[in-house]
């Protein structure tokens, strides 16, 4: 089960096999039958040559009634499976859905949850992700199915020419060489709107994105005070209809092909129904069987002209989900990277005494910037730090390498001595808590927004995170309490304000026992005066831990023992407030840059 | 089950669109967009069904003929008309199908640009309040979905009548033809599946239901562990084995719902299926009946038993579609009811900047809201006048600001700005002049020139920009390089330079559409542009919260201060030190401005300023020490 993402490459084959893969029962249903139910058009074709036959018989007074009979029950029961025996499959296909859903799903997530943290950020992989994910286990069913409704036109298709063979040899030839052009042409109209389908869906996300601009709630006053509403309108309106006219031509290239292919499929049955005559007449083909064989080969020509270009431009699609497939099997991982947070022993605590960055250098995946230029620093236990300095300086970078989201550094970061990159995921969780600029607000309730993956912490300790977190007020103010659901994933659920979403990150950090807390300036909602009582607060309840910061309300880092000054991916400046203050560099300029505001002086 | 009736506070009962009015509109919608091809196609259809009534007729002559050939002893010219006839018809129907089908995708991609097109100018036209409610994104997402409910619905309404219709009639005469008891066979089709429609939208849907809740809550653990947004934390946190475990429970739950849903409503179908097997089985006693009592011919026989399959089909799928008039009805009254929302609206108004801004006593309550965001308040700004608002986070200075500019009409009180009534004056009147940066500026994923130039769109004729006289005047070789690049130039961004915008004016500002993408700070600056480059006489300007380091927070104050000189200016900041700019301070609170005057002045009479202040300078307070 599990294998069937352990393919190094995914092919045609694999349209088929990935379900065989998933689970061998369902796929032996999903394909032995429909070929065999394929088979069925030509048993009811015979049965009416048959069942005419008879009954002009009995007509003619030559057999008895009950000849017909037979052909008659055949014919019934035909109907019977074509309306009845198909709801029954729909049961089975439910079944096959949930299955997929709960042995194939966890296994995606499962790997998902073990990709390289730089996958998630890189906007290409991302999107790869957005395609592979969400789909995935309809995704092996339909890939199976696209093959096998292409396969089951086949074999309705061979049944029916081999019973006109059968009668008349040479009609039976004409039919398949008039179908190998027609399945041509077909195959390629559906190959062309793929193909346009996928050209034209740039112009169509740019239009998608006026829409988008035009309807956004968050541009009301740009749309309103700037008056472009009507303008962009416009804009939206030439563009789709250019990419409705693109895609309207391959539609109507592709109506034109399979038309011509529908005439000429017309042209041939007629043929073949005119060509029939002289045998039906001289009585070596049955009146009834040539009447049930015309009837088929006029099933048959609109068969061939009208289903299998929607079938193969299934197909394609299908491929091309096999091939985001293969590169999504490609992406690294980390093979413990759900592992849970090692919290350790009395006796094998994970603590540290100091952790040292020396000379490290990083730039992001397929970036050649150094983010990080040879930053060198220390942080000892139980002190505060701050990191400041310009807009992408790094300060963020250091919490994700820190936090060993990132691994590709060069240079060193020693944890007492031993190598970052040579801990184990479990041990790196159990090291840092970290509240993240754009921290997780999740549709759970209140209590398990803050204890969300503290899967040690018991209730009294939660409870007491929001109290120290300053939520009190809020857990009074909500209906259910702190049981009361967040957000609208729920009829009636709650939603908090951004300062109140900020106490409960905070909350979920304190929960948590790793020795190091980070604090990442999640606090962009906020007016300054409220970001320093934040922070004020957080140093007050951390009090004896390691703390590390980043803020740019420099007022507030002074609460820090040390202070990081980070340009240009190097640490150019370090010390207490005062003694930066006193070196008049990055960081006087800034705070000095912020103070003026608030000097007696007129600055301007 | 659903708790009806238990109305969440603010949400008012929605009004049942009348069914006529849903019609009209996605006929409108149609009428502009495809006014000839709409009744082209109308055409097309009639014929388009004729020629599967006819094909069965056409089928059965020929069949019968070469029956009589047979009976006559061989001659085979006696079946090539018919044949010939055959072939034409089936020639005709292949081109009538495909002239049909392209058509429709031609109505319903025009049509689904109209109606969008529809949305969005009345999306510019809104009350920009009504974007407060708390469940307007609900309404616009169903408004979204209605779209296309309410194209199907005209649709629906036209093909009944000029496919299903004419095709049922023609197979009706037919059968009556063929033998008058035939006429049955038509009530055999009819009921069943008329029968399986009626339990199909009765029962069904609400089996279908029932698996939502639990489907959302799967669906959520699934993100939890996918998604960008949350992924850093579930891995730091370790929280996956905690997530996929509470996956696979609701995973249980929901094999469990659905697979109780699917069960009941294959069964119900299964027994509709059964029905349609009788009428089927009935049809065919009729035809065996007829044929060995001698009273049609084999022929009639073989056509009819042929048709058959089309004509259960066809008959299915008309009811299918009758039966999604409800539904399509429903869901098209959003699309209705977003039309029908309060228009910003207001006369076009002579405005005189001279005039400056006067509130009297303006309260403003959002909707749904219980307490005022603005209450009682009474100011007035002079032309010329740089205002600063000042006050905590909710303390009312985002709403008092959109009550300044026009944006929000107030709910009590009169708002005159440079001499217009805001409750009266157009958006075209009130806002000609009028620019500004905004907290949650836009970050448009255009090129460079467009996200500067889209504060003043150039009109039809590419002219008409009030910023391009002033580039002139002021900064004359500047302008000659158009003036995006001036007020680029003015807040030191280069749009020449290659490394950062390698096509210029012209690079796109969107990783997603092939171009670059900028950082925090420059996004902030192009804002700036943007706002410099609409020629204003009043200027908002709001400060970002969003996190930028003290060195460009600086330089976007200064930048603010050059803005806003010899202009009408308003500026919010939360940094009451950067306030002191201003000729004049209001300071908010709950609501109400508690004092206005300069920064000077306030600490000395406002006690709530002078604290604010302090607390806010105090962090920036040089140590006595050394």
């Amino acid at each position: 089960m599990k294998d069937i993402l352990k393919k190094p490459k995914y092919g045609a084959a694999d349209l088929i096999t990935l379900l065989w893969k998933a689970s061998p029962l369902y796929a032996a249903i999903a394909n032995i039958y429909p070929l065999l139910a394929a088979l069925l058009p030509t048993v009811s074709l015979l049965a009416t040559a048959a069942f005419i036959d008879a009954a002009l018989a009995v007509v003619a007074g030559t057999r008895p009634p009950v000849a017909v009979a037979a052909p008659v029950a055949v014919l019934l029961a035909v109907t019977l499976h074509d309306y009845a025996l198909r709801i029954l499959l729909n049961l089975v296909s439910t079944k096959r859905a949930i299955f997929l859903h709960r042995t194939l799903r966890p296994a995606l997530l499962k790997r998902v949850a073990e990709l390289d943290y730089s996958h998630i950020e890189d906007q290409d992989t991302a999107d790869l992700l957005s395609r592979v994910v969400p789909a995935f286990d309809t995704r092996v069913v339909e890939c199976n199915q696209s093959v096998m409704s292409l396969a089951s036109s086949a074999v309705s298709a061979a049944g029916i020419i081999v019973t006109i063979t059968l009668s008349v040899w040479w009609a039976g030839l004409i039919i398949v060489a008039a179908a190998v052009p027609l399945m041509f042409i077909a195959k390629k109209a559906g190959e062309n709107s793929y193909a346009a389908r996928r050209e034209t869906s740039k112009i169509t996300r740019r239009a998608a994105y006026l829409s988008q601009v035009i309807t956004d709630r968050e541009a009301v006053e740009e749309r309103t005070v700037f008056g472009y509403a009507d303008a962009l309108n416009e804009r939206y309106y030439e563009r789709s209809h250019a990419a409705r006219k693109i895609q309207q031509r391959v539609t109507f290239m592709n109506f034109i092909k399979q038309k011509a292919g529908g005439v000429f499929g017309s042209v041939i049955a007629v043929g073949v129904m005119g060509s029939m005559l002289p045998p039906a007449l001289d009585g070596s083909l049955d009146y009834g069987m040539f009447i049930a064989l015309s009837g088929g080969i006029l099933t048959l020509i609109s068969q061939l002209s009208w289903g299998i270009n929607s079938q193969v431009e299934e197909i394609a699609k299908q491929k091309e989900y096999l091939n985001d497939l293969t590169k999504f099997v490609g992406l690294s991982v980390s093979e413990d990277a759900t592992a849970l947070p090692k919290r350790g022993t009395e006796l094998d605590k994970i603590d540290f005494e100091k952790i040292e960055f020396d000379n490290v250098s990083f730039s992001y995946p397929g970036t050649e910037k150094l983010v990080l230029d040879g930053a060198s620093f220390t942080i000892e236990r139980g002190r505060h730090y701050a990191f400041v300095g310009v807009n992408g300086a790094g300060k963020t970078t250091v919490t994700k390498l820190l936090t060993g989201l990132y691994t590709n550094y060069t240079g060193e970061i020693r944890v007492d001595g031993r190598e970052l990159r040579d801990f184990s995921q479990s041990e790196l969780k159990g090291l840092s808590a970290c509240v993240f600029q754009d921290f997780a607000r999740i549709g759970f309730s209140l209590y398990d927004n803050i204890a969300v993956g503290a899967y040690d912490a018991d209730e009294a300790a939660v409870l007491a995170a929001a109290e120290t977190a300053g939520l009190g007020e809020t857990i009074a103010k909500l209906p259910g309490g702190i049981h009361t659901k967040l957000l609208k994933i729920y009829e009636g659920g709650a939603d908090l304000s951004g300062g109140e979403w900020q106490r409960v990150a905070i909350a979920r950090s304190l929960v948590n026992p790793a020795p190091l807390r980070i604090l990442d300036e999640p606090t962009a909602a906020l007016d300054p005066l409220s970001e320093s009582r934040v922070y004020e607060r957080f140093e007050e309840i951390s009090k004896g831990r390691t703390t590390l910061f980043i803020s740019h309300r420099l007022g507030s880092t002074k609460l820090a023992d040390t202070i990081f000054v980070l340009s240009d991916g190097k640490i150019t400046e370090q010390g207490g407030h005062a003694e930066l203050m006193r070196q008049n560099g990055l960081y006087a300029e800034m705070f000095s840059s912020q103070a003026e505001w608030y000097t007696e002086s007129q600055i301007l | 089950m659903n708790k009806e009736g238990k109305a969440a506070p603010g949400k008012t009962p929605q009004s049942k669109i009348p069914f006529r009015r849903v019609v009209k509109t996605g006929f409108d919608i149609n009428r502009r967009a495809i006014p000839v091809l709409f009744v082209v196609i109308q055409i097309v259809s009639v014929a388009h069904a004729l020629t599967y009534g006819f094909s069965v007729l056409l089928t059965q002559r020929f069949y019968d003929s070469v029956a009589g050939a047979i009976a006559s002893g061989g001659d085979i010219r006696a079946a090539l008309i018919p044949l010939a006839l055959l072939c034409v018809l089936l020639l005709g129907r292949e081109l009538l199908n495909g002239l049909h089908n392209f058509m429709h995708s031609v109505v319903f991609s025009k049509g689904g640009i109209e109606a969008s097109r529809t949305a969005h100018a009345k999306m510019g036209r809104l009350d920009p309040v009504v974007l407060e409610n708390t469940d307007f994104h609900d309404m616009f997402n169903k408004m979204q979905e209605g779209q296309s409910n309410i194209l199907f619905l005209v649709d629906i309404g036209i093909t009944i009548f000029t496919f299903y219709l004419p095709y049922v009639l023609f197979m009706a005469w037919y059968l009556h033809r063929v033998n008058p008891i035939f006429i049955l066979a038509i009530l055999f089709v009819f009921v069943p599946t008329l029968f399986g429609q009626l339990l199909k939208t009765g029962v069904v849907v609400k089996f279908e239901d029932k698996a939502a809740p639990v489907r959302r809550q799967s669906a959520l653990f699934d993100s939890l562990i996918t998604s960008r947004e949350f992924f850093k934390e579930t891995r730091l946190l370790g929280a996956y084995t905690d997530f996929i475990k509470r996956f696979l429970e609701t995973c249980r739950e929901l094999s469990k719902a659905e697979w109780s849903a699917s069960r009941k409503k294959n069964l119900i179908e299964l027994s509709m299926a059964l029905f349609t097997v009788l009428g089927w089985g009935g049809i065919l006693f009729l035809l065996v009946r007829a044929l060995l009592r001698g009273e049609i011919s084999a022929g009639a026989f073989a056509a009819v038993l042929g048709s058959l399959r089309l004509l259960f089909g066809i008959m299915q799928e008309a009811f299918g579609h009758v039966g999604s008039v409800a539904e399509n009805y429903g869901k098209g009254q959003n699309f209705v009811r977003f039309l029908d929302l309060p228009e910003r609206g207001g006369t076009a108004s002579a405005t005189d900047a001279a005039r400056g801004i006067v509130l009297e006593n303006v309260s403003f309550t959002y909707p749904g809201a219980e307490k005022p965001s603005v209450d009682g308040v009474s100011l007035t700004i002079k032309s010329g006048e740089t205002i600063a608002v000042v006050g905590e986070n909710g303390a009312g200075k985002s709403t008092l600001v959109r009550l300044l500019t026009g944006l929000y009409r107030p709910t009590s009180g009169r708002v005159t700005v440079r001499g217009a009534d805001t409750r009266e004056a157009n958006s075209e009147s009130l806002f000609a002049g009028v620019s500004g940066v905004f907290q949650k500026f836009r970050k448009y994923q255009m090129t460079l020139r467009e996200n500067v130039n889209i504060s003043e769109m150039p009109d039809s004729t590419g002219k008409a920009l009030h910023m391009t006289g002033r580039a002139l005047n002021t900064a004359g070789e500047a302008a000659s390089d158009g003036p995006e690049t001036y007020a680029l130039a003015s807040v030191g961004v280069d749009g020449g330079d290659a490394a950062s915008f390698p096509q210029g004016l012209g690079t796109m500002l969107s990783r997603e559409f092939d171009g670059v993408d900028l950082s925090g700070g420059q996004w902030q600056r192009v804002a700036i542009a943007r706002g410099l480059y609409r020629g204003h006489e009043l200027v908002v300007l709001d400060e970002p919260t969003a996190a930028i380091d003290p060195i460009e927070e600086s330089r976007i104050y200064k930048t603010f201060v050059d803005i806003s000189r010899g202009k009408t200016a308003i500026i919010v900041t939360h940094r009451l030190g950067s306030a002191k700019i201003a000729d004049r301070v209001a300071v908010m609170s709950g609501g109400k401005i508690i004092a206005v005057g300069a920064h000077a002045e306030l600490l000395q009479t406002c006690d709530f300023y002078a604290e604010m202040y302090r607390s806010q300078s105090e962090w920036y307070e040089q140590e006595e020490d050394t």
